[in-house]
């Protein structure tokens, strides 16, 4: 552990403030190590790629940008102390963060310390203004879609291509978050006026990486040509699990659609060309843009990583992004002032122009909707079928 | 009656890695007196090379036990490295010492990962014999899961054999119920140990590569698994493989068992028998006399 | 190493000017003895004479402290390791005795005389196998000390006196050339001890080229099995002869009770 620290947080201490010349460090919050490593090490790689080209371009008013890590897997009393750490070497902005529960921890103490935080992936309600509300913390922000963006968007979209499919099973993580998603997509279908019928929920804790009983369930309790759904609210190393575990049993293709939401590539990914056909929901793909700011993110990502960004990437990305505008837009390098001029911040992204709006902190994150498939032909070992990208404008009228 | 089978066999198929885990974990305690708390993490290195090796092609039987064995032989010089370095040395330093050096050794290894095998998860593709499902009457069970179970019997039995039938397994009797009077006898009391560390590593490595193609190969893996052979080994009595071996089916079913009948109780149900245990019988469900001595 | 056949001219044990202090205050100095096989010798002296510590730089218990050296059957075991000792051919028994308590008599046995079969060669033999090899051998040891009927008996739950014959029983079930015993009779009734030192002339009668090197407190058992006496004061050999002259000297006498008694 301590060997990756050392790596991952090389490069000393700074000072933020003062003189020109100085870099400016932006602190990334994200496990390193432990299940979720991968996350940590995707906005690790995001933000580096963000701060190479703004260095390239001459940095952010005259000074470059540098990229630091800390590990927060453990939770919210490492994250927390996470934050200290980089408040008091200098650095105080700060990016990134994986779970709503080290996020919570973290909003109040940057308002206390006098630091900036945007979160990408936190879904959390909470973090930001609702429905037009103002923020409740001064200096947190959200480039990111929240949880029930995501999830009304998914219902809606997956609602309208599969009209006939009115019984979901569920296979899902038995957390706060997992619960609360779960139950936003069915009430989704039932605002539409088109409600679904629950067949089986199963739920497995988190920590646990055994899900046979749960799967021979599922695998009897369908049949082909029902019309079901398969909503599987898991992810990273849980969904790899379940999907491995279900292969013998062959009975994914009873089911007409299956969904998830949050990433699914990078799991599709790993199974090296043995995916299942998969429709999810989340914040980014990589063919989902045809910008020339995403096709240089892209092919940078790929340079540095030798793997294509997914959305853990482009968040972390787009979070430097806002930073630089942000510094350049206040003149100064003060917290106070880089705070005032992210609310309202425009800037360009792959996406086309990003806002971050001034009352709520919400950033204007679009939900892209993907069909995958594992291919055993394709240098990534997967086939993106279809994306849909549906804008933030549109999610925003499904907010309640 | 289709799901009772089916969770049965699951869990059995289950408790079989957790078996040779914890029998590992055990043998090691019994001869050495070394709490290895760095075993789960030698249980994912297992897992991790063997995914390596495999490189996510769909094996034929006898290169994939081939594979595994390899893996296992891996973990084995892996602990034997371990054993020399850290614990070679602090025998008689008493259990804390011990323990804090295991879970430091824990730490390293865990590092260590990280910087080998990077962040991604590896997918380990079944043998081709046992890719599907096997219907026993209508229940459908995954072929792995059987093979799995076999394999781990095998094991079982060849453990047996070696610590109860073989000269080596007598000497490794013989240090662990004192290992002083051993040494008078002219046991080679340290290498004895030594082999005893590689053997439980080896078991544990092996167990990771078996494993592999049932769960995700990842960070965090070694966490999923070490609370619970921590409670097969309370349960069943540190140093008794014959503990090891009933509380891992034990732990298995009962797993399997409630998330069928009784989902609420599934994560729990594993520390309420915990807690039967350490109340009526703290030493184990198989080792006679007090809980923990060790000379 | 007890396979080589030895020359009975060299002498089984010698030691060369051993000497071990601790913390500076030395226990045993210079000390040269040398003894022949079949020899019975114990290693007699008032407490703090420093026969313990000898004993136990014989056994490979501690090492010992710059020059000096320790010869067994003509080898320099100086620096060897108590089970190479063990292995070679020095069994012996503790004050208090060491079995494995939690085994049956039987297997006790079983073990001690597997343990020395058992190079590291022959890791995956039989167990089974040779112990029946060795049954009858192990039958007669115990008939010997009086252990006959006790196989299934767990050590931990033997009589005093029983468990120091056990441990006799297991040193000599490896076939010793050279048998160390520290305080052979430490806490047995005077019945038992005068039953130890029937059996320990058994055992010399039975086998009359092995070598026993005693040490203790108990006079009349040591002075009966004995035939050589080695007398140690302050860390040094003072005095070394038949039981009789050590028991009748004046050099003995002043050791054991000051100067003002003699």
């Amino acid at each position: 552990m301590a060997l990756v620290l050392g790596l991952a947080s090389c490069g000393g201490q700074d000072d933020n403030s003062g003189e020109s010349g100085n870099p400016i460090t932006i602190g990334v919050l994200g496990p390193i190590s432990g299940a979720f490593a991968d996350a940590g090490l995707n906005y690790r790689q995001g933000a580096q790629i963000a701060a190479d080209q703004i260095n390239a371009r001459g940095g952010v008013l005259g000074r470059q940008l540098k990229v630091e890590a800390k590990d927060t897997a453990a939770g919210p009393q490492e994250a927390s102390q996470a934050v200290r750490d980089f408040v008091s070497s200098g650095t105080n902005f700060l990016i990134g963060e994986l779970s709503s529960a080290n996020c919570l921890a973290d909003a109040p103490l940057v308002d206390q310390l006098d630091a900036v935080f945007i979160t990408g992936i936190c879904s959390v309600e909470e973090l930001t203004g609702q429905a037009g509300q103002a923020a409740p913390y001064s200096r947190t922000f959200r480039a990111g879609a929240t949880s029930s963006a995501n999830i009304v968007a998914m219902a809606d979209a997956i609602g309208r291509r599969f009209p006939q499919v009115t019984t979901y099973d569920s296979f899902a993580f038995d957390y706060v978050t997992g619960h609360l998603q779960w139950d936003q997509y069915v009430q989704a279908y039932a605002d539409n006026g088109k409600p679904i019928t629950v067949g089986k929920d199963l739920w497995v804790p988190m920590d646990q990486q055994n899900y046979g009983s749960q799967i021979s369930v599922l695998a009897t309790a369908s049949t082909e040509g029902e019309h079901k759904g398969l909503y599987i609210g898991t992810y990273g190393a849980g969904t790899a699990s379940f999907l491995q575990q279900a292969e013998p049993y062959d009975f994914l293709k009873n089911y007409e659609v299956v969904v998830t939401p949050g990433g699914y590539y990078p799991v599709a990914r790993d199974l090296n060309g043995s995916a299942p056909l998969v429709w999810n929901g989340y914040e980014y793909n990589w063919a989902a843009y045809d910008t020339p700011e995403n096709d240089a993110f892209v092919a940078d990502f790929e340079a540095l990583a030798g793997k294509k960004p997914i959305t853990w990437s482009y968040v972390s990305y787009v979070a430097v992004l806002a930073y630089a505008a942000a510094i350049e837009k206040a003149g100064s390098d003060s917290p106070a002032d880089v705070a005032a001029a992210l609310a309202g911040i425009a800037f360009a992204s792959p996406q086309g122009e990003y806002l971050i709006d001034a009352v709520t902190h919400n950033g204007s994150a679009n939900i892209v909707l993907m069909e995958t498939e594992g291919d055993p032909n394709d240098p990534e070992r997967v086939r993106m079928l279809e994306t849909i990208v549906i804008p933030y404008t549109d999610t925003v009228t499904f907010n309640f | 009656m289709n799901q009772l089978l089916s969770a049965v066999i699951n869990g059995v198929a289950t408790g079989v890695p957790l078996f040779l885990v914890a029998s590992g974990f055990t043998l090691i305690y019994g001869v050495m007196g070394v709490l290895n708390f760095a075993h789960g993490a030698f249980f994912m290195f297992g897992a991790y090379c063997f995914a390596v090796m495999l490189a996510g092609q769909a094996l034929s039987l006898p290169l994939f036990l081939l594979y595994a064995l390899g893996a296992a032989a891996v973990i084995a010089v892996l602990g034997v490295l371990s054993e020399r370095l850290v614990f070679a040395r602090l025998y008689n330093s008493g259990h804390m010492i011990n323990l804090l050096a295991a879970y430091a050794l824990m730490l390293m290894l865990i590092g260590l990962s990280i910087l080998i095998f990077g962040t991604t998860t590896y997918h380990v593709p079944r043998p081709s014999p046992f890719r599907g499902a096997v219907h026993i009457g209508t229940v459908p069970v995954p072929a792995y899961n059987l093979f799995v179970i076999a394999a781990g019997l095998v094991v079982a039995a060849g453990l047996w054999f070696l610590l109860n039938k073989s000269g080596l397994g007598m000497k490794i009797r013989a240090v662990a119920h004192d290992r002083t009077t051993a040494r008078a006898l002219g046991v080679r009391a340290p290498l004895v140990g030594m082999g005893v560390f590689a053997l439980g590593c080896a078991l544990a490595g092996l167990a990771g590569a078996l494993d592999s193609p049932m769960i995700s190969v990842a960070q965090g893996m070694d966490a999923t698994f070490a609370i619970q052979f921590f409670v097969v080994v309370i349960i069943g009595g540190l140093g008794s493989t014959w503990g090891a071996l009933f509380a891992s089916l034990l732990v298995g079913l009962m797993e399997s068992l409630l998330v069928y009948y009784a989902p609420a109780w599934s994560q729990y149900g594993m520390y309420i028998l915990v807690v039967f245990v350490l109340l009526l019988r703290p030493q184990g469900l198989f080792v006679r006399g007090p809980a923990i001595t060790h000379s | 190493m007890t396979a080589r056949p030895v020359a009975p001219e060299v002498p089984v044990l010698e030691t060369r000017a051993v000497s071990k202090s601790y913390y500076g205050a030395p226990a045993v100095i210079d000390l040269s003895v040398t003894v022949l096989r079949g020899e019975t010798l114990a290693i007699i002296g008032p407490n703090g004479a420093g026969k313990s510590t000898y004993f136990g730089l014989i056994a490979g218990e501690h090492a010992t402290g710059g020059g000096g050296s320790i010869l067994f059957n003509g080898v320099d075991i100086t620096h060897w390791s108590a089970h190479r000792r063990a292995q070679a051919g020095m069994s012996r028994t503790f004050q208090v005795a060491r079995l494995f308590t939690s085994r049956r008599v039987i297997e006790c046995l079983q073990i001690a005389a597997a343990a020395k079969r058992n190079g590291h060669r022959s890791c995956l033999r039989d167990f089974r196998r040779f112990a029946t090899g060795d049954q009858d051998h192990i039958e007669r040891i115990m008939a010997g000390l009086g252990l006959a009927g006790l196989e299934d008996v767990r050590a931990g739950n033997l009589a005093q006196g029983d468990r120091k014959r056990l441990e006799l029983a297991m040193a000599m079930v490896q076939r010793p050339a050279l048998l160390l015993l520290d305080e052979p009779t430490a806490g047995m009734s005077t019945e038992d001890c005068l039953l130890t030192v029937d059996t320990l002339k058994g055992i010399q009668r039975a086998d009359p080229d092995l070598t026993i090197v005693m040490t203790g407190h108990d006079m009349d058992v040591l002075f009966a099995v004995a035939r050589r006496i080695v007398l140690m004061a302050e860390g040094r050999q003072v005095m070394d002869g038949t039981p009789e002259e050590v028991g009748s000297s004046q050099i003995a006498r002043k050791v054991y009770l000051g100067d003002e008694h003699v």
